[in-house]
């Protein structure tokens, strides 16, 4: 264990890795995954290198920021997901729960317990802003204190009138100049237009993406949208690598929308998935709706809800970004976008997964399925843990996934007749 | 006076009262909480708070403030499903730097305009620093009182119905009598059940230290010449920090605290994340300074439960 561990914390490791597992991931031909695959071999390579400054940053922060300051980017709420996806959160999970509560966000605990393990790369700077959750500005601001590291914060207003952009703005351009000096950074302003430009190229693929997702049958797995692509889009905005990983994505659903061809062999339903995170560690969720019929069509989490970045003043354009989220502020804004996700992707039902530990998300539950079951249409709350297994229970889940699949199927014969 | 709610110690009272309402610090009497409208894995505080503003009585609104996301879902909810309270959210910044400053200001600008034109009123400007000054003086009167050592359990509810206290008020908290008991700093968030201060207390501890969200953390002084809405935001800003605003001066006002105190008690509701990120902080601190520490949970209950009690009492004697 301790063995492998130190592999983790070597640069050689990653390059040496990358070639190998790279070539095992693209047997299924699955080129955006093998990208993301690369990027992560990638990013473990360059902040263990530990060349240019790591800067650690929560995933509402803009990344595209962190890449436009010349940093390397290291996003450990992702990175406690992906440690879900191979089933290895117990450890750390018990490790972080010890400090505090099990009350709190699995994936907050999880990467507590990382850090005490030491497989994820210190950062000089960190970085994080108060959206979407409380837990963000605290986790961050706990371990800056743990490990004696800076953190700059971004206090986004809840309002969104023009005295929150001045603010917001100011604020961007404090932690802009202050991140500079800290790291002692020669990058310009032109550099991070430079990386907002490249986002916005990939922002008008991801546009794209999504707009071709419209079509029937779902050209793409939602529960692939809620892994990779989400990662994708939270870690690589801003590089030459997001750009790539996105080409390729809408090369793909491109093609299959041209082919018409679902990823499901029979689609009987198109459900909308809400809440930004899925159970990531081995659960038979997505398989018994694979088997059912049911195809996630769409995932709010990656909806790319900002308006296209006019490119005059950068820092104007990510306060802009900042400001324009859906899921901070009133919730009207979130109830907006679902509506229109409902009827922009001919939605049949409506799953909102409740992740143990999430005030920001379930506490808008019962509000967003008030307006969805006014719509007529099947609403579920799922309760369930993104990162802890432990906090699971299959059988409760999979009855209220049969009785959510009844009503779609009930509501569905209402329809024709 | 009609009665204006509020729960939080960064809003400004003055405001309140200036506008002609009463404030009234909303902490429910009742246990009753709502679970339909509210996931059960949320603050039991704001689904007592939900509970008891659904129907509610002898007020005209509720102002709440961004302080956390159970109370940023209860404005929403609030608005859906009590349509004729009305609420109002207010912007707090996490800061408290003059660009925190400026922007409360006018944050506090808007909500003034607000709840003037609730109560069919003009913003009268003077009235407000009136207010102020009033204010004041209640505040210097607690301060003074808190020099001489008043018993904190009595403290704590008289603070739960504002801060800072009616003068009255205070001439009924007696002074702490006997020395030589170990010194106990309270902390964490909401605490609802001043039992537990007595509990401290008759276990031979002395609180000496209310570093919770209904205990002492309004501010010292609020200058009182210039734009009211400019020092009130100074003033609010710059008050003791709770673990929500994003300020240095937090830590080093725990490692402070801590430094003079021979144990911690630190008390929060379930599933309060703001406080549970700082348990690891406060933890971390306790254990280089060599104090004990007690973590109680609260199901938001006025009245103290069995186990706490003995929880405390293992505590006081086991460690102190």
């Amino acid at each position: 264990m301790n063995l492998f561990l130190k592999c983790l914390r070597r640069p050689s490791f990653w390059s040496l890795l990358r070639p190998l597992v790279c070539l095992y991931v693209s047997k299924e031909g699955n080129r955006p995954f093998t990208l993301w695959v690369e990027f992560l071999c990638w990013v473990f390579k360059e902040a263990w290198k530990r060349e240019k400054p790591v800067i650690w940053a929560n995933s509402f922060f803009p990344v595209e920021f962190v890449y436009g300051l010349g940093g390397i980017p290291f996003l450990p709420e992702i990175f406690s997901a992906l440690v879900a996806y191979f089933n290895w959160t117990r450890g750390p999970i018990a490790k972080g729960s010890l400090k505090t509560s099990t009350d709190l966000c699995s994936f907050y605990r999880c990467a507590l317990g990382l850090k005490e393990y030491g497989v994820m790369p210190k950062p000089d700077l960190i970085l994080s802003c108060s959206q979407i959750c409380d837990g963000t500005k605290a986790f961050y601001q706990t371990i800056s204190e743990s490990l004696g590291v800076p953190h700059l914060f971004v206090d986004v207003p809840f309002n969104k009138d023009q005295k929150a952009r001045r603010y917001l703005k100011s604020q961007l351009e404090d932690v802009y100049h202050q991140a500079k000096e800290i790291l002692g950074l020669k990058t310009s302003l032109e550099d991070l237009r430079k990386s907002l430009d490249m986002a916005k190229r990939t922002e008008s693929l991801m546009k794209e993406v999504a707009s071709l997702r419209k079509s029937k049958p779902a050209p793409f797995p939602g529960t692939e949208g809620l892994s990779y692509v989400s990662g994708m889009s939270f870690w690589a905005l801003g590089s030459e690598r997001g750009l790539r990983f996105f080409e390729a994505l809408k090369e793909r659903v491109e093609k299959a929308v041209r082919e018409k061809k679902g990823y499901l062999e029979e689609e009987r339903f198109r459900v909308l998935w809400l809440h930004h995170i899925r159970p990531y560690y081995p659960n038979p969720i997505m398989e018994f709706l694979k088997e059912k019929g049911v195809a996630i069509a769409y995932e709010e989490a990656n909806y790319p809800w900002w308006p296209e970045r006019r490119g005059e003043d950068p820092l104007e354009d990510v306060a802009e970004k900042m400001l324009s989220n859906p899921w901070y502020g009133p919730i009207e804004g979130r109830l907006k976008l679902v509506r229109d996700l409902i009827l922009e992707y001919q939605i049949d039902g409506v799953i909102h997964f409740s992740h143990w530990g999430c005030r920001q998300s379930t506490g808008g539950a019962s509000i967003v399925g008030e307006m969805v079951k006014g719509m007529g249409i099947p609403y579920l709350i799922l309760p369930g843990d993104g990162a802890d297994p432990d906090n699971y229970s299959p059988g409760q889940t999979l009855t209220r996934l049969q009785a959510f699949v009844e009503l779609m199927e009930r509501r569905w014969r209402f329809m024709r007749v | 006076m009609r009665g204006f709610a509020y729960c939080c110690t960064y809003v400004p009272l003055e405001i309140i009262e200036g506008a002609g309402f009463k404030p009234l610090r909303l902490l429910p009497s009742s246990p009753e909480k709502e679970d339909a409208l509210l996931d059960p894995n949320f603050c039991p505080y704001v689904r007592a708070l939900l509970a008891h503003l659904r129907f509610p009585q002898e007020i005209v609104g509720v102002v709440l403030v961004n302080c956390c996301d159970g109370m940023r879902r209860l404005y929403d909810t609030l608005r859906r499903f009590s349509p004729n309270l009305s609420v109002y959210l207010l912007d707090v910044p996490r800061k408290s730097d003059q660009e925190a400053v400026a922007y409360f200001a006018n944050i506090l600008r808007d909500f003034s305009l607000w709840l003037f034109g609730l109560n069919r009123r003009e913003v009268d400007l003077e009235e407000l620093r009136d207010k102020i000054r009033f204010y004041n003086r209640r505040r210097k009167a607690f301060s003074e009182l808190l020099q001489r050592g008043p018993k904190m359990g009595e403290v704590l509810r008289v603070l739960k119905k504002g801060f800072p206290p009616e003068e009255g008020e205070l001439l009924k908290i007696p002074l702490k009598g006997e020395k030589g008991r170990k010194k106990v700093l309270l902390s964490g968030s909401l605490l609802e059940c001043e039992e537990v201060v007595r509990m401290v207390e008759d276990s031979g501890g002395e609180a000496v230290f209310l570093d919770v969200c209904s205990g002492v953390r309004g501010p010292s002084f609020v200058e009182e010449k210039g734009d009211p809405y400019l020092n009130l935001a100074q003033a609010y800003l710059k008050k003791p920090p709770c673990s929500r605003s994003f300020d240095p001066k937090r830590k080093s006002f725990l490692e402070k605290m801590i430094s003079e105190v021979e144990g911690v008690v630190f008390y929060t509701p379930k599933f309060c994340d703001h406080y549970l990120h700082e348990l690891v902080t406060l933890r971390e601190l306790c254990r280089k300074m060599g104090r004990p520490l007690l973590h109680l949970e609260s199901d938001y209950n006025p009245i103290i439960s069995e186990t706490m009690r003995t929880r405390i009492q293992a505590f006081f004697e086991k460690w102190l």
